[in-house]
């Protein structure tokens, strides 16, 4: 999962993505190339995604949903993340309920956004990415 | 479960703790004859889970030691027993939150057992259900808020796919609309109040994304006085404020003109509002409130559907002022 050391910060992100409405997930997908970068994947469970790494698929960023099926949940998907070395992520929700903010909120992500997302704020994590990269 | 038996009568306070013992028989007992024991008895853990306080204390009244039980636990199933009380002792106990009242009397202990029974049975279902009605608000905002973003992202894609300029801008312009109700929506939620929003909140709120969304060199800024709305103004309101901004943001400043738009809410003394939207931009056309598009049709449909008006005029200097004003329900008292 470590990154590749020829890429330079004047290329696209490579965004995975994490959600399983295949039309939510396609909507991020543009949301992500509008903003200049490009997905690497779109998957809907955590055993995918960490198949996906562990089959060397290369991100520099996950968007991660936090309610998804398979038995574990983004929150766990974004915990093993953390532990493998992965990348970096942010989350994605529909819940306001205060335990899963904090559960959230706990795995210091890039960002928690809410849905539905404000685009911009969905293209300023990506951005934010960018600035961290450059200083 | 840990119950307080409350009486400076040290004969009767026993009879009553015999009594509550046989329906609680598996539960502590804590026996208060005078203050330093309640004190003492509040300050320990756990929490009291039933209080059974007489009426008249020689050193506090029955009230006064609920008040103090429900500080700690605030639905704290309580009943009073008394021998000095009558019927308006009974009615001032079941107003100030006693679950049941019953008289001070040997015959009347049976009754004093049950009445306890059933009043720890009740809170219980109360709390079943508060719990159940949380996790039920919890679903339902969560099932809402990834309906809302499915619609959004079903407008985007369509957006996306068709050729046509003019639609896909109209598809984009509804994909804002149903995004600043999501907004509204989220307020709604997070004030832990249906009835009412921060309506200040939201418009500092939409302003951001809106600006965000524009990408340019305009700043919107947001001077709001705080108050709540009522739920049926303030989606009508809500949407006229994004369609007011939204138009400025299209229409004010042609070009890569940079500018600045002011969004203001005032409370009137009658509790109505007013609500403008200022730009210094190009102004709007000298034959009026000329908009044809479908954003200032839906604007003026919505202010009259609060009861409102509607004005929008050239500002001296330049750029476009709209104002709109909903008359309130009278003065504050």
């Amino acid at each position: 999962m470590q990154s590749d050391r020829s890429r330079t910060r004047a290329d696209p992100l490579r965004v995975l993505i994490v959600e399983d409405e295949f039309l939510i997930a396609d909507y991020f997908a543009g949301l992500v190339e509008d903003a200049g970068h490009e997905v690497v994947a779109t998957v809907a469970t955590a055993r995918e995604t960490l198949d996906l790494l562990a089959a060397g698929t290369e991100a520099d960023v996950v968007s991660l949903d936090v309610k998804i099926p398979g038995g574990m949940d983004g929150v766990e998907l974004g915990t093993a993340l953390r532990e493998r070395g992965g990348p970096p992520f942010f989350f994605v929700t529909g819940s306001g309920e205060p335990m899963t903010r904090r559960r959230c909120e706990a795995l210091s992500p890039l960002a928690i956004l809410q849905k539905p997302v404000d685009p911009a704020a969905f293209a300023a994590v990506l951005q934010s990415l960018r600035r961290g990269a450059e200083g | 479960m840990r119950i307080l038996v409350a009486d400076d009568d040290p004969d009767f306070r026993h009879l009553a703790v015999r009594q509550v013992r046989r329906e609680f028989p598996d539960d502590e007992i804590v026996e208060v004859g005078d203050r330093a024991g309640l004190d003492r008895v509040l300050g320990e853990r756990p929490p009291p889970g039933l209080l059974v306080s007489d009426y008249s204390l020689n050193w506090a009244d029955g009230f006064e030691i609920l008040a103090a039980v429900r500080t700690l636990v605030p639905d704290c199933p309580a009943v009073m027993f008394t021998g000095t009380g009558n019927e308006d002792v009974a009615v001032r106990a079941i107003k100030s939150g006693f679950d049941d009242y019953v008289v001070k009397s040997v015959k009347q202990l049976r009754r004093l057992a049950t009445a306890c029974r059933t009043a720890v049975t009740r809170t219980e279902a109360r709390r079943r259900l508060q719990q159940h009605g949380d996790l039920l608000t919890h679903e339902l905002y969560h099932r809402l808020h990834n309906n809302l973003q499915l619609v959004i992202s079903l407008i985007s894609l369509t957006a996306r796919a068709v050729a046509d300029e003019d639609a896909k801008r109209k598809l984009r312009d509804l994909g804002q609309r149903v995004g600043s109700l999501s907004l509204l929506q989220e307020r709604l939620y997070r004030g832990g109040n249906f009835a009412e929003v921060d309506f200040a909140a939201y418009l500092r709120e939409l302003a951001g994304d809106l600006a965000g969304l524009n990408g340019r060199g305009i700043a919107v800024a947001v001077t709001a006085e705080d108050g709540l709305l009522p739920v049926d103004v303030a989606v009508p309101l809500g949407l006229v404020a994004n369609e007011l901004v939204t138009n400025a943001l299209k229409h004010a400043f042609p070009g890569k003109r940079a500018g600045r738009i002011a969004v203001r809410l005032k409370r009137r003394d009658d509790r109505g509002i007013v609500l403008e939207v200022l730009d210094d931009g190009v102004g709007v056309p000298e034959s009026g409130v000329g908009e044809p598009g479908a954003g200032m049709g839906l604007v003026r449909r919505l202010v009259a559907q609060v009861g409102g008006a509607l004005e929008m005029r050239r500002r001296e200097g330049g750029g476009t002022a709209c104002r709109v004003t909903v008359p309130g329900p009278g003065p504050t008292r």
